[in-house]
């Protein structure tokens, strides 16, 4: 699939979240307001068609945080070009990007 | 924060729980990593949250969805599972193919030839049967026929026509045209040229609006004395005019009569006849609808939308009946006529449809021969492959899995065989598509272009998969219950393999198929011989024809008398020529209806149909060219001129049918159109086959030329060498005479009867190509079956030899093996053909569908063949040492 190829709304709004730095899948999520059963397999489908990367942490982190190693995605050049694309055709991209306070989980008093 | 424990109750993190659950359905290749991810995400999660305990139940619940939503993804990711052991499949289906090239060719040319022969007879099928006629709307267009008590089917006359044009309510459009032939002169040689008299409404009726250039016939053209104005076909235009594109305005001469060209024909346009030039029909209203003249002409009409061929032809016979009723000054009235209607495709059809379907029908055994044969190659192979399918399910394939796997490899041996077999449709489709012409499949062959088009190609992807499925489920279901035991212990040789049961049905199924199809093809073939051997009534050998038409200055018949004269006189002079014959009506060309004929001082009876004979025009040496032979009084001489009495010659059959027992010789007749009052009989000659070898007698009545010379005629050289040699004499022999003649249809009368069989020798080669193709099938797949019992029974060979039976036992036990198989096949074969060859009772000419003989011969054939391909195997198995073959696992 070349970066020209027809992206979907969704994919877009992913892209654009990897693209402002957010990493990890249920960052995306929580960025996107998306649900983990559209963006999960969005990711594997854009990594198949080479526009994302995936990668595992360094084990030194997540040991430091005292939790399993996560994978992280990246975009690749052929990824920017798309988002670059895609945020030429759906202009109000950006806007739609939620806010990340909003899906913050709460804490239970007591 | 604190670290969550690992072990943690699944009640207490069910959503962790629901990861490891639903990683079950994630490809396994995936699955570990897969589960990491989820993991850490929620995992990252949780902490981010601090202990579940302390979570509140609004973010409980979203872990949960977050965790059910990983259902999805671990769902979408099921295709990538399918594609990983399809690739599999395939890279290990290739290898094992290319591992076993022998097997692979052989497999893939047997499919080749099955899927071959089949895509190129559906697409003679398509191009007749399926694709629509190639005009606009054709299944609108309807053949319109009158039918009678007398006559089954006959062109309509033209008064009909023009009431029918003017009053129908049903019809959008109705035309006739006719045809003939006639000089064209002018320009260049003058040539005979087949020239179309249609109405104005044809052209666009059938789609034809615009021409290529010009227009079409005016209403007004199309009248009796309107200006004379001509279209022309492509070929014509380009062949003789050299495309003048100024064409249209200038003029052409035919039969001396001066025409203005109008218009062009685009290249596009089909007709089932053939013409070169179109002249308007113009027939005259006010004698047509007087009744005063009866023409009649085929006839086309277009249903107006929604209507069927019942409406249309209810209407028609009611202003039929009408008309007649109230015609003026009718000389006869045709109250029995009915009209009838057949769509113009099914008209063009005719008597093509149930050959081809039988030939459809023949390649699709040949098709289900050819995927027995392959399911036994493949169960063959397989012997070699039990250990390894053993170990496979040993190692924890599944049985689908391992199914899967060989209907992998079949499906790719299918596609392969479909690919090559496509190839060799497109070289066969050519060679049917040359060899179909107007004698072999009818006027259709001038509409219908045999072509591969998508339907074709699609025909053959679906008969390829079917193929491969077919030839492929029972086996690979049969091949993956691997009897583990037993395979692993006998190194896959051993009896406890269980495809030979299947291979038995195989093999005698595909002996049952052959022998279906040898039926078919052996009735065809004795038909055939049959049929040369009627005798047509002259001898056809050594016999030179040729055509004449004179043109309107040999009006007058002493001008043609004389031209006859000196041009036989010529040809009879030429060295090779025993005899020099003319005649108006030479066998197996057009039919002529004929006169009528009555026998002077008898008065027809009420209601008795009246006795009606085509009436040739012959010279005296006629008869003696064609060998026909004289069987009581007299032929012509040069005595029976002009101003002699007018006599006759009658054949055998027609004399029986007027005069009964009597004397013919010396009898008067009224002929109708001799020019006579009455014609006195002089002599009976042999009965001939005027239409062909399979229609019956034809009565004739013979003129003499000198007394009626007709316009029209055919000359016939008998030689004492090759007649095609004399070919060139003949014409220059013509022009010496007349050099602005033109001489056509030269060709042997040899020739002229093979053209006239053309049809069944169509048939015949093509079903016995694809019934030696079975029985070569058959006999690979005897033999193949046979060789592999050899194979699996060497040791116990080596037993029976060793405790002291001789080679000819073994020869035996093998043959016997084989030829049970074989006859059961050949039993339940004769069976199916005694069911089926009956829809071929058309095809059939003097043999009955369930000939004795041919069943006999065929099964003699087979079973012959058969022992042959048992005899090979099992002299192998005869001819080894007991020593090696007891060592022989």
């Amino acid at each position: 699939m070349s970066p020209k190829a027809y992206l979907s709304y969704s994919a877009a709004v992913i892209l654009q979240a990897l693209g402002n730095g957010y990493q990890y899948g249920f960052d995306i999520m929580d960025i996107t307001g998306l649900p983990s059963g559209t963006v999960y397999p969005a990711l594997r489908r854009l990594e198949n068609t080479g526009l994302i990367d995936s990668k595992w942490e360094k084990a030194g982190i997540a040991q430091r945080e005292q939790r399993p190693p996560r994978k992280y995605y990246e975009l690749t050049p052929d990824g920017e070009d798309a988002l670059t694309e895609a945020v030429k055709r759906y202009r109000l991209l950006e806007r739609h990007m939620p806010h990340p306070s909003k899906v913050t989980p709460t804490r239970e008093r007591g | 924060m604190t670290s969550p424990d690992r072990n943690k109750h699944p009640f207490r993190q069910p959503h962790l729980w629901l990861i490891r659950v639903i990683g079950v359905i994630v490809p396994r290749r995936l699955r570990a990593d897969w589960r990491q991810e989820w993991n850490a995400e929620l995992t990252n999660r949780e902490l981010l949250l601090a202990d579940w305990d302390k979570l509140n139940s609004r973010s409980k619940r979203d872990l949960v969805r977050r965790s059910l939503g990983a259902f999805w993804d671990a769902l979408l990711l099921q295709p990538q599972r399918l594609e990983d052991e399809m690739f599999q499949d395939l890279r290990y289906g290739v290898r094992m193919l290319r591992r076993h090239p022998g097997f692979t060719l052989i497999a893939v040319l047997t499919l080749a030839l099955g899927v071959g022969a089949n895509t190129a007879i559906f697409s003679v099928v398509n191009a007749l049967i399926l694709r629509p006629l190639p005009y606009p709307d054709s299944d609108r267009l309807v053949w319109v026929e009158e039918t009678s008590k007398t006559s089954a089917g006959s062109p309509a006359f033209g008064g009909h026509f023009l009431d029918w044009q003017e009053q129908s309510q049903t019809l959008e459009a109705i035309a006739q045209f006719d045809g003939g032939a006639r000089t064209l002169s002018g320009v260049g040689e003058p040539e005979r040229v087949d020239v179309g008299t249609i109405s104005a409404s044809l052209l666009p009726m059938l789609g034809v609006q615009p021409l290529a250039i010009g227009r079409n016939f005016s209403a007004a053209e199309d009248k009796p004395g309107a200006e004379r104005v001509a279209i022309l076909s492509d070929s014509l235009w380009r062949q003789r005019y050299n495309g003048d594109g100024d064409i249209v305005g200038k003029t052409i001469t035919l039969n001396d009569a001066i025409y203005t060209v109008v218009g062009v024909l685009p290249e596009s346009f089909r007709f089932s006849s053939h013409f070169d030039v179109f002249l308007p029909l113009a027939l005259d209203p006010q004698q047509e609808l007087a009744g005063q003249s009866r023409s009649f002409q085929s006839t086309v009409a277009r249903l107006k939308p929604g209507l069927t061929l019942e409406e249309a032809s209810m209407e028609l016979d009611s202003l039929l009946q009408r008309y007649e009723m109230t015609r003026p000054n009718a000389n006869w009235r045709l109250l029995d006529s009915r009209t009838r209607l057949v769509t113009l495709h099914e008209h063009l059809l005719g008597d093509t449809r149930r050959p081809l379907l039988v030939l459809l029908g023949a390649v699709g055994l040949i098709l289900l021969i050819a995927c027995a044969n392959v399911a036994n190659l493949f169960l063959a192979r397989a012997v070699n492959r039990q250990k390894e399918l053993a170990i496979r399910a040993a190692l924890g394939a599944t049985r689908l899995r391992l199914a899967r796997q060989m209907l992998t490899e079949c499906l790719m041996l299918s596609i392969a065989g479909g690919g090559a077999g496509l190839l060799l449709a497109f070289w066969l489709t050519s060679l049917l598509s040359s060899l179909t012409s107007t004698s072999t499949i009818g006027e259709l062959a001038r509409v219908a272009a045999i072509t591969i088009d998508l339907r074709v190609l699609g025909f053959t992807l679906l008969i390829s998969l079917l193929t491969g499925l077919l030839f492929g489920l029972v086996p690979s279901l049969q091949l993956s219950r691997p009897d583990l035991n037993v395979s692993l212990k006998e190194g896959g040789h051993g009896s406890g393999f269980h495809g030979r049961g299947l291979r038995s049905v195989l093999m005698v199924s595909e002996v049952a198929l052959a022998i279906v199809l040898l039926v078919g093809a052996g009735l065809l073939i004795r038909s055939f011989v049959k049929l040369l051997d009627v005798d047509p009534g002259y001898r056809a050998e050594n016999i030179l024809t040729a055509r004449l038409q004179l043109p309107p200055r040999y009006n007058e018949k002493s001008r043609r008398v004389q031209f006859y004269e000196q041009t036989l006189q010529r040809l009879a002079a030429l060295p090779g020529v025993a005899a020099a014959g003319a005649t108006s009506h030479l066998p197996l060309t057009s039919y002529n209806l004929g006169g009528a004929l009555r026998v002077e001082g008898r008065l027809p009876k009420e209601g008795e149909k009246e006795t009606t004979a085509p009436i040739g025009s012959v010279n005296p040496d006629y008869f003696r060219a064609m060998s026909i032979g004289l069987r009581a009084g007299r032929l012509f001489t040069d005595g029976d001129a002009q101003d002699a009495p007018s006599v006759a010659v009658l054949s055998e059959t027609l004399a029986r049918e007027l005069f009964q027992d009597d004397d013919p010789i010396g009898k008067r007749l009224f002929v109708a159109g001799s020019g006579a009052e009455l014609t006195t009989v002089i002599g009976v000659v042999g009965d001939i086959r005027h239409q062909g070898l399979d229609r019956q007698i034809d009565s004739a009545v013979y003129l003499s030329y000198r007394q009626t010379p007709r316009p029209g005629v055919a000359l016939v050289l008998r030689t004492t060498g090759d007649p095609l040699s004399l070919a060139t004499s003949l014409r220059r022999a013509v022009h010496e005479v007349d050099p602005a003649l033109p001489v056509y249809q030269v060709m042997t009368m040899d020739e002229r009867l093979s053209n006239s069989v053309a049809a069944r020798r169509f048939n015949l080669l093509l079903l016995g190509g694809f019934a030696v193709l079975a029985l070569v099938l058959a006999g690979v797949g005897v033999y193949g079956v046979i060789s592999y019992v050899v194979t699996a029974r060497t040791h116990e060979v080596g037993i029976r030899m060793a405790l002291g039976a001789q080679r000819v036992d073994v020869l035996r036990l093998f043959i016997k093996q084989g030829m049970v198989r074989v006859l059961i096949g050949v039993g339940l074969g004769l069976f199916g053909a005694f069911a089926l060859t009956r829809v071929m009772t058309s095809m059939l000419f003097g043999v009955s569908a369930n000939d004795p003989t041919t069943f006999a011969v065929v099964a003699s054939l087979l079973c012959l063949i058969a022992v042959m391909a048992c005899y090979f195997p099992a002299r192998r198995a005869a001819r080894v040492d007991p020593l090696v073959a007891l060592r022989h696992e």
